[in-house]
């Protein structure tokens, strides 16, 4: 038997839905993008959006609303009054459905109506009596459009206050007008009409005709001005032009269509505040755009402001190892049309070199500001300057500096091993010298720029910068000697620390102590016999940590209170395995650190937890940021023997051409694959193997003929695995000698196929329509010839996503000691909605513990809108045949991950307790009033 | 084909379009194929047709000859052509075999472990397929024309059963007793159908040309009866009100969704009524040739857009399109007149059972690569390539 592990490496990124309205609180504006099964929460704010919370459903998200149930105010465009907010409970349970509810309810109306008929698109409208829907819908003779009243105490539908018959026959969305013009527009391939049973207003702009337009959203409240966008990612304002009437009615006069400029092709858009767009994207990336009053060059009164990536729709895929680092990358082919790209995606983070210089014997690098924003001359040639600055101070002193650092615009402070000194910087004139009474050495300092705090032994003296001098402030005697210690600012103290952390030796303890007066804060004892040979404190996310690595590459990380000094939540990590240093830098306007080591780590954090990525550089021993006109947000690395100048990077975009040897072939070419030296190809029905003529063209070796259609090809060996369009999967096998293939087990359940991996000699992995991964195992003991042909399902996983493409292979090292996974082999794949995973075999007792612990979290963690985990998978069962299945993988959930690195039994009552937290906030998010349509994949 | 392949790729489409579309195009393909046979074991007419929804492997037939037979429709000749073997076969020799011709079989919808037949011998059995014995016997007073048990129920067992007598009858197959009686019809019962949408809601059809709603957790009478002119007195004289057809009604059939209903009549007529409100939704299917004077046994597919209905219609199938009304094609190959059809929804094909004693496979026709391919192919000689396996036999002869 074999048990398989599914786990998300890329969550989906391609985004269904969007919605803005105040959400997390009444003050907040939050924005909330649906993401196939996921949900993100964000809030506006100046600075952009910040993400406050993440949930993920046990369901796919196909229509998200936002309503206040308590008040009532304003539902889906309906008003209701006060006398039926009465009745909210029952109500509400109506309207969270209300999509879904229409449109069953609508497909009966319409079949009462004796309609052969779709609906096509359908809206509550705004200033009716009644609750009114307004729909259009497709008969045989064209399309209509049609409104009913909600009868709330009958259940019913009663016929609307207008209706019109063939609008346009690719007419394809309703938008309601608000008051005062009421009514509801009507969008078409060619023509944008309105309608309100009185009046009617067509127009045809000939831009819009070049495209299908695919989404709207409403710009301001009174509805005068819509967001139109279209399959080519072009953006429209549609304007209405009001007239007033003698009577002091308000009429609609006419409408104008107007292009703004080009984004992504949207999904979906929301216009969030002062001109700001978030533009939701499932063929390419999302993006937050700005609507300029002005246009630029190019007649765009569009510039984007941000991009969020998108994976999706990953149509195929590859794992490389470009950098031969033993650590593959993933090349996809994301997007479509316009968005169409290859991205690499690898674990952890790259770094580009932009220009090195060998210098042997590098102790150091520092920052260097020296008013380089102001100044054109290149940053390297400062840095070069330094270097040799630093080394002149050196020769002078025949002392190595420790440290200098550079403060204000025009001093600096450099701190060797005797003595702190503030240079001018232009003059290079020392204007401040201080050294220890007794002339003893300085072996360690930290400083930034208002504070200098250093150890000469067990004494720690701190020192303010002033104008011109170096004032001694206060010192203090150790219990033993000082192994490293930080006085980095943090939160809003403006460039001044109250807090220095200190590492000792012989305890090896770090302490926290309060400046100027150097009294005790925190002491917190690290344990083992490796000194710290770095300690940071550094803010992600806003939360203050406090970071200190030993000198065997271990890193432990602490919450810290910056007011109480106290650390809390004690964890560790290993890095690498030689003396790490830290440092931070800032990359994309969030702080980051960089653990330079023999195995160079960025630590970050997302959603609240550090994550350790590593670099594919081979060591660096020390770092610093740089940010000048020629290397803006770069990092200066440095190892013994060569400083790099570089950028960090996040997903990159290639642009690669290929071109294609080629064959006629009678039929489409679904697949092909290299076999043997030879090509193996699916052509409709067939598999055919092509071998190569000494003329190097292209002759049929041999074919198999008894499929459906032949759409994938997989191959191990002289064993080839197709996936049909709808027989599931089939295994032959070559036999070179007769030069013919063999059909050795055919899986018999009717699966729709959209991709096959091999996982090995026997077992089998499928992806089929339903969004579903399974498992077919051959059963090369079994006694009878039929048991033998057949393919037996040992495994079904409802993943929710449509896998398009799988690959073997890995993003991670393998050779991460600590951490071992009790897993065999790697399997990865890639969905239409920009989601990578993982599948990958586990031993039967690693099975059935994740498994007991998955039926144990469900018990633990409500899912939001209570639906049950159990329903996810059997909603997911094949809408022909209710076949049932039982699920034999385990569910996916990230605490398990959080789970397996701690295996041990201790961990199950923490890791409840935690979850149990995480589902109460998603409950009272619930209960704020979130609407979200369910959607379970057919 | 590769453009909804690329939409469903790149997620411009739900996958299920790719399948709705491809379903279609394989039923608007169907043809009697060489391919594929079915073994002729009745040595009469065939009266009923069942396909298994658990796997889609095994079907049942039942024959005017009082045998019922399963075949096993799986391909596991590791080629394009087979034959669909018969596996077991209650026959004449088995002491179980109904005396008088089988008018309905079918499979319990739940498991392949058993199913229920039903004959002219004024008996309904319920047979283990284990053994092939019977585990029940319902004894009636008068042939049995149909049963049917629903699709959808997993709260009751209930075995609709249409016989000689106006009486629809309920039994119990978990207490193996007649529980129910629903009363109203005044002529025999030629068709029950459960609906696949609601447990608890069951059509009846009858000689006395009219159609019964029910809900048979009420005790009083049906809900309603199908109106072929809904409620218009003027178009239809006193004793026709409330009358599906004018003339014997002996079809039922559901839509998949259970939203609509088929009806068929002797007055050479077809209808689809809203199964909600059983209004007529007078779709026109022009004549359909109807001579059956006991219970037709006809089929919608499934999975398809737009759907399709399958109707023996003399020695042929014909194929409507469901909602349009549009006569399609004229499936023709029985020498006799044919009795039941049943559409396979995993793989579109359609199998017939006629008085001519054969069951005939309707199967899509697949995309063939182009001859041109194959003669590069035949061309190279010699070697024992990998000929299409309908010349084979031909080649063999080659091989050295």
């Amino acid at each position: 038997m074999s048990y398989n592990y599914v786990v998300t490496a890329q969550k989906p990124t391609a985004v269904n839905a969007c919605v803005t309205g105040h959400f997390t609180s009444a003050e907040d504006l939050n924005l909330l993008i649906a993401k196939n099964t996921r949900l993100e929460i964000y809030v506006v704010t100046a600075e952009g959006l910040r993400p406050v919370k993440e949930v993920g459903l046990y369901g796919k998200i196909a229509v998200m609303e936002l309503f206040r149930p308590k008040v009532c105010v304003r539902t889906h465009p309906e008003e209701l009054s006060l006398k039926q907010a009465s009745s909210v409970r029952k109500y509400r349970l109506g309207l969270t459905r209300v999509g879904d509810l229409l449109l069953i309810t609508g497909a009966a109306l319409l079949t009462r109506c004796a309609l052969n008929s779709q609906v096509i698109d359908v809206q509550f409208l705004y200033g009716c009596q009644a609750p009114t829907v307004c729909f259009i819908y497709q008969d045989p003779q064209g399309r209509h459009v049609k409104t009913y009243e909600v009868s709330l105490r009958e259940k019913e539908f009663n016929k609307g206050p207008w209706k019109q018959e063939n609008v346009e026959a690719e007419a394809s969305m309703v938008i309601p007008v608000p008051e005062p013009f009421g009514g509801a527009i009507i969008i078409g391939q060619e023509s944008i009409t309105y309608h309100n049973g009185d009046k009617y207003l067509a127009i045809a702009p000939p831009t819009i005709k070049q495209s299908t337009i695919v989404c709207h959203n409403r710009v301001d409240p009174n509805g005068s001005r819509y967001l139109l966008g279209d399959m080519e990612g072009r953006l429209f304002m549609l304007l209405l032009e009001k007239e007033e009437l003698m009577d002091g009615a308000v009429v609609l006069k006419d409408l104008h269509v107007e292009l703004l400029g080009e984004t992504s092709i949207a999904e979906c858009l929301t216009y969030l505040d002062n001109g700001v767009v978030f533009v939701g994207s499932r063929l390419g990336d999302s993006q937050l755009v700005k609507l300029n009053v002005d246009s630029n060059d190019q007649g765009s009164y569009v510039a984007v402001m941000e991009t969020f990536t998108n994976l999706g729709p990953i149509v195929d895929m590859c794992v490389v190892d470009l950098e031969r680092q033993g650590q593959g990358q993933l090349v996809t082919c994301s997007g479509a049309f316009k968005e169409g790209s290859l991205r690499i995606i690898r674990n952890g983070i790259g770094i580009h070199e932009h220009a090195s210089i060998d210098l042997p014997g590098i102790k150091g690098a520092v920052k260097f500001l020296g008013g380089a924003s102001s100044r054109s001359t290149a940053s390297v040639l400062e840095l070069s300057r330094l270097v040799k600055h630093t080394a002149v101070t050196t020769h002078t002193h025949t002392t190595e500096p420790y440290c200098t650092v550079v403060v204000f615009t025009c001093v600096c402070v450099q701190i060797t091993s005797v003595s702190v000194r503030l240079v001018t910087q232009d003059s290079k004139a020392l204007v401040s010298e201080w050294k220890e009474p007794q002339g003893k050495n300085i072996s360690v300092a930290s400083c930034n720029s208002t504070q200098v705090v250093l150890a000469v032994g067990r004494v720690l003296y701190y020192l303010q910068i002033l104008t011109g001098e170096l004032k001694q402030i206060s010192s203090t005697e150790m219990e033993h000697e000082v192994a490293c210690l930080d006085i980095t600012p943090l939160g809003e103290s403006a460039g001044e620390s109250s807090i220095c952390a200190v590492g000792l030796w012989t305890d090896i303890s770090a302490r926290l102590l309060k400046l100027p007066c150097f009294s005790p804060l925190h002491k917190e004892m690290l344990g083992g016999e490796i000194i710290p040979r770095s300690i940071l404190m550094t803010t992600f996310e806003g939360s203050h940590y406090l970071l200190c690595a030993l000198g065997d590459g271990a890193l432990f990380y602490f919450g810290l209170d910056i007011q109480t000094g106290v650390l809390s939540e004690r964890k560790k990590v290993t890095l690498g395995t030689q003396p790490t240093v830290l440092r931070t830098f800032r990359s994309l306007s969030t702080s980051n650190v960089f653990a330079c080591s023999d195995r160079p780590t960025v630590i970050y954090s997302s959603n609240h937890k550090l994550v350790f990525s590593n670099v594919n550089l081979k060591e660096v021993n020390y770092m610093c940021p740089l940010n000048s006109e020629g290397y803006p947000d770069s990092l200066a690395l440095a190892n013994n023997s060569t400083l790099t100048i570089g950028t960090i990077d996040e997903i990159q975009k290639l642009h690669i051409r290929t071109t294609v040897a080629e064959k006629e072939v009678k039929g489409a070419v679904y697949s092909m694959v290299e076999f043997n030296g030879k090509l193996l190809a699916s052509i409709n029905s067939t598999v055919r193997l092509y071998e190569w003529t000494a003329e190097k063209e292209l002759r049929t070796e041999c074919n198999h003929y008894n499929n459906i259609m032949a759409l994938y090809l997989k191959t191990k060996g002289d064993f080839i695995l197709v996936g049909d369009l709808m027989r599931s999967v089939l295994l032959l096998a070559y036999k070179p000698m007769e030069g013919s293939f063999e059909e050795i087990a055919r899986d018999f359940n009717p699966n729709w196929m959209s991709a096959v991996e091999i996982l090995d000699d026997d077992n089998f992995l499928g992806a089929e329509n339903a969004f579903n991964l399974f498992v077919c195992q051959k059963d090369s003991a079994a006694t009878t010839d039929e048991e033998r042909q057949h393919l037996q399902e040992v495994g079904l996983f409802h993943l929710g996503e449509f896998v398009n493409v799988f690959s073997h292979g890995s993003l991670v090292l393998q050779n991460l000691g600590e951490s071992s996974t009790p897993t065999q082999g790697s399997v990865l794949f890639g969905t239409v909605n920009g989601m990578i995973g993982l599948v990958t075999s586990l031993s039967e007792s690693w099975y059935s513990l994740l498994l007991d612990l998955q039926n144990r979290l469900n018990k633990v963690i409500k899912s939001v809108g209570k639906i049950e985990h159990s329903l996810y998978p059997s909603a997911a069962v094949r809408d022909v045949n209710s076949h049932s299945r039982t699920l034999s993988h385990t569910h996916t959930h990230t605490h398990t991950l959080t789970l397996t690195h701690s295996a041990r039994k201790g961990a199950w009552t923490l890791l409840v307790s935690h979850c149990d937290v995480e589902a109460a906030t998603d409950d009272l998010l619930w209960r704020r009033g979130l609407s979200t349509l369910l959607h379970h994949s057919f | 084909m590769l453009s909804f392949l690329y939409a469903r790729q790149s997620g411009l489409d739900d996958p299920v379009r790719l399948r709705r579309a491809e379903s279609t195009r394989r039923v608007l393909s169907l043809e009697l194929n060489h391919n594929r046979d079915v073994d002729r074991i009745h040595g009469n007419g065939i009266n009923t047709l069942d396909i298994e929804v658990i796997d889609g492997r095994y079907m049942l037939s039942g024959g005017s000859d009082g045998i019922i037979v399963i075949y096993d429709l799986e391909n596991n000749s590791k080629k394009p052509q087979y034959t669909c073997k018969a596996i077991c076969t209650v026959g004449r020799s088995s002491r179980h075999v109904h005396k008088f011709s089988v008018e309905t079989v079918q499979w319990y919808p739940h498991d392949t472990g058993m199913f229920v037949s039903s004959s002219s011998d004024k008996t309904m059995k319920v047979w283990d397929t284990e053994t092939l014995k019977p585990a029940e016997e319902f004894q009636f007073d008068g042939n049995v024309y149909c049963h049917h048990m629903s699709p959808v129920a997993r709260k009751h067992s209930l075995v609709a059963v249409g016989t000689k007598d106006p009486k629809v009858q309920l039994c119990d197959l978990k207490s193996g007793s007649r529980i129910h009686i629903l009363q109203g019809h005044r002529g025999e019962i030629l068709s029950v159908r459960w609906s696949p949408r609601y447990d608890h809601i069951l059509a009846t059809a009858s000689t006395d040309i009219r159609v019964r709603i029910w809900d048979v957790r009420r005790a009083s009478g049906s809900l309603f009866t199908l109106d072929q002119h809904n409620g218009d007195k003027s178009k239809a004289s006193s004793e026709a009100v409330n009358t599906a057809h004018n003339g014997r009604v002996n079809g039922l059939c559901f839509t998949a969704d259970g939203l609509h209903l088929l009806t068929t009549g002797t007055d050479d007529r077809m209808r689809l009524w809203n199964s909600g409100t059983g209004e007529n939704t007078l779709v026109n299917y022009g004549k359909v040739v109807n001579e059956s004077c006991k219970g037709l046994k006809f089929t919608v597919s499934r999975g398809c857009s737009p759907e399709f209905v399958f109707v023996p219609c003399g020695s042929s199938v014909a194929v409507y399109g469901l909602h349009s009304g549009e006569l399609i094609t004229m499936l023709r190959g029985h020498y006799n007149n044919v009795d039941c059809c049943e559409f396979h929804p995993d793989y579109q094909e359609l199998y017939s059972g006629g008085k001519d004693c054969n069951i005939l496979a309707w199967v899509p026709v697949l995309r063939q690569p182009g001859i041109e391919d194959d003669e590069t192919n035949s061309k190279r000689g010699g070697t024992q390539a990998a000929i299409n396996p309908a010349f084979e036999d031909a080649w063999s002869s080659d091989v050295d």
